[in-house]
């Protein structure tokens, strides 16, 4: 079968062993690859209540049979763990190329349990994994292990490291690929996991190709919808994500002051725009990319030298929207602190954003703040050296840096009292800067996002901007502030978004016009299989449901799948979505029948049954 | 009809505000094929013509401050639009 090299590598630290096995078909046609496969390895391997920082929790990395493959927006690996920040499932997507060699090194993922006696990292090549000392690594940023390792074994290596955040366990701490160009497998503190392990990288490199059932056809194929892609992601192009900022403050989507503004009067210094005019150097791809979504900046100012990867929308929605910073030169300084650190520029952000909020409402104190505080750092909206100087005692665990580390939610309960009301998190994973009160389905689709708060396991929001999905039923582009039908749309865009996180496929392909119809006839041909829409979808279904079923036994039921109450109960103030609130419970109460769970949000068995994972569940 | 260009098309076009009275209805697709001829500097407005189907992909179009609309939606004469650049990605 094409698209997979058909083998995984498990290794396991303490016995300081690895082995080997193949893939079976009926895997590859239920799970597919990725996050699906993921998930059925996480659920099989550990028991729910493991340990996320334990030895058995274990950690996996995975491709999909498209990564490494030429069809565009393959360039994606997925990194699934139990969350040490919520405690739940756990996973985060990667692009970069990083994914692409794992493949070629004879591997479609690595399942690494156990725990190191003393710090290593991982070898993969040519279908052999090494276990070697990183001593000589420990304490090291990202940036500087890669150098490090390029050094030792060549350029022709992809690197998945941590910082000094993921040694220390910070719990927002993530993996970053490629280097001083960073990727990251952002959410949920899968570094903080590595950093338990012991593991300060995991090196792929490899000569392998990955096999492709019916070349010329799928060549054909790509050829095709190329142009379209191309001509409708052209704003992406030329901006980046980033280019995004400046029309979600306008629609009310950016985040302000913590979440508590409508709208941003200096958005202008901090847009895509703006650092293209300013800092932008040159574009990033990932592998087999056509938008070229990222960017490389470079900077000189009081706060230091920047020189690689440049902010993201996320990153200067946290820190310039929600933190206030307007200062663009400070953003990139803090967004290349966090990925050197190995940071979660999100979580970060939103951590910040916090205690300045705690802050301006006296609920914290300069004795709160510990060592290194002093007035130029006052945690003040807008203040950049705040922000510089929290990054630094976050990624070091220092200070007032080891409580907001742990996440806001945990954040809030040290600091007590009104505390609670600000920490704007969904399972205790914070926000993204997307406001679902400027799409009501953002809303549902936080609630009842597996790993908590993400506005990209459901995309809802990419289809009632611009994109459509004809074979789900999205033939128009959906009114944002509707309610009804909310649960059934929710629940099949989870399913999609799901299956694109299994296949391996960047989720922006939706904005160039890419449908299911078309990916499903690349998967046939790259796999020489016949798989149709409806049983990718079904598919995608399977893998969501286990994920829930998952979280139910770690806890999860109805009472969890909410929202901030700053969300539910105050409007934007002015903007683009002055007033909305999304209605939660009507949208949770036909979302549950839609997926075929119980009023407490737990699958019913005849729904496992249906989806074939009633021996996953007892 | 009191037309608005957020910061990035506004410095495109050389100009913030526009005003287009009407007579009659007419759509979204029906103003930016007044715009393209305009402003006839700007190919922005003239690439949206050339593909086909009704979703933007240069920019969003608000109206009345908080609507996102599409290519087909029908504007009247007291209407206020806002174009503003396109969120992708994040």
């Amino acid at each position: 079968m094409g698209g997979y090299v058909n083998l995984l590598a498990f290794v396991d630290l303490t016995k300081q062993v690895t082995c080997a096995r193949e893939l079976s078909l009926q895997e590859r046609r239920m799970w597919i690859g990725g996050s699906g496969l993921g998930a059925k390895i996480l659920t099989e391997e550990s028991e729910s209540g493991v340990d996320p920082l334990g030895p058995d929790n274990p950690l996996i990395f995975m491709t999909g049979p498209m990564t490494g493959t030429n069809i565009p927006g393959s360039g994606r690996h997925q990194v699934i763990t139990k969350s040490p920040l919520t405690g739940i499932y756990g996973e985060a997507d990667a692009g970069g190329n990083w994914g692409t060699m794992l493949k070629r090194s004879g591997f479609d993922g690595i399942i690494i349990k156990g725990q190191a006696s003393s710090p290593v990292y991982l070898l993969v090549q040519d279908g052999q994994v090494i276990i070697h000392d990183a001593a000589w690594l420990w304490g090291l940023d990202t940036y500087e292990t890669d150098d490090r390792l390029k050094e030792r074994h060549g350029p022709d290596i992809a690197v998945a490291c941590i910082g000094q955040a993921g040694e220390q366990q910070v719990l927002l701490a993530t993996i970053i690929n490629e280097g001083k160009v960073a990727r990251s497998s952002g959410r949920g503190g899968l570094g903080a996991v590595m950093g338990a392990k012991g593991v300060k990288a995991v090196v792929v490199t490899g000569s392998g190709t990955i096999p492709v059932a019916n070349e010329k056809v799928l060549a054909e194929q790509i050829a095709a919808v190329l142009p379209t892609l191309e001509k409708q992601t052209k704003s992406m192009q030329t901006y980046g994500t980033a280019g995004g900022l400046y029309g979600a403050e306008r629609i009310g989507d950016l985040p302000v002051k913590n979440w508590s503004g409508g709208s941003l009067p200096e958005v202008d210094k901090i847009s895509g725009q703006t650092m293209a005019d300013s800092m932008v150097t040159g574009k990033q791809k990932c592998h087999a990319c056509p938008v070229a979504c990222g960017r490389t900046v470079k900077s000189q100012s009081r706060f230091g030298k920047v020189d690689g990867a440049g902010p993201e929308y996320e990153t200067l929605g946290m820190f310039g929207g929600s933190c206030m910073v307007s200062d663009l030169t400070a953003i990139a300084h803090a967004n290349e602190l966090c990925n050197r650190y190995g940071l979660d520029t999100i979580s970060v952000g939103a951590a910040i954003a916090f205690l300045m909020e705690l802050w301006e409402r006296g609920l914290v104190r300069a004795s709160d703040l510990g060592d290194g505080a002093d007035s130029s750092r006052a945690p003040v909206w807008g203040n950049p050296d705040a922000l510089i100087w929290l990054i630094h005692a976050i990624g070091r665990r220092e200070g007032i840096g080891s409580i907001l580390g742990q996440g806001v939610k945990r954040a809030a309960k040290h600091f007590g009292g009104q505390a609670a009301h600000y920490a704007m998190h969904v399972k205790g994973l914070e926000m993204p800067a997307h406001d679902p009160r400027a799409f009501n389905s953002l809303g549902l689709g936080y609630a009842t996002s597996n790993r908590g708060a993400c506005h990209l396991q459901g995309g809802s929001y990419f289809f009632e901007k611009m994109a459509v999905l004809p074979e789900i039923g999205i033939t128009t582009v959906l009114d944002r502030f509707r309610i009804d039908n909310q649960g059934a749309v929710q629940a099949r865009m989870q399913d999609v978004m799901s299956l694109m996180d299994s296949l391996k496929l960047c989720k922006f392909l939706f904005y160039g016009g890419i449908t299911l119809t078309v990916i499903t006839d690349w998967l046939n041909s790259l796999t020489g299989s016949e798989y149709t829409v409806e049983e990718l979808l079904r598919a995608g279904e399977r893998i969501f449901t286990l994920k829930r079923a998952y979280n139910v036994k770690c806890g999860i039921n109805r009472s969890d799948d909410v929202l901030p109450r700053r969300i539910l109960t105050e409007p934007r103030p002015d903007g683009g979505a002055a007033g909305n609130l999304p209605p939660l419970e009507a949208m949770l109460e036909e979302y549950y029948q839609a997926r075929g769970w119980d009023e407490e949000g737990r699958p019913l068995m005849s729904t496992l049954v249906r989806l074939g994972l009633d021996c996953y569940y007892n | 009809m009191r037309i608005r260009f957020a910061g990035p098309v506004a410095k495109l076009l050389g100009v913030a505000e526009y005003s287009l009275p009407l007579q009659q209805a007419v759509t979204v697709e029906e103003i930016v094929s007044l715009l393209a001829r305009e402003f006839s500097h700007a190919a922005i407005f003239r690439e949206n013509e050339t593909v086909e189907g009704i979703v933007p992909y240069i920019w969003m179009v608000l109206k009345n401050r908080t609507i996102l609309v599409q290519s087909q939606e029908i504007l009247n004469d007291e209407d206020e639009i806002y174009f503003i650049p396109t969120v992708m990605g994040g």
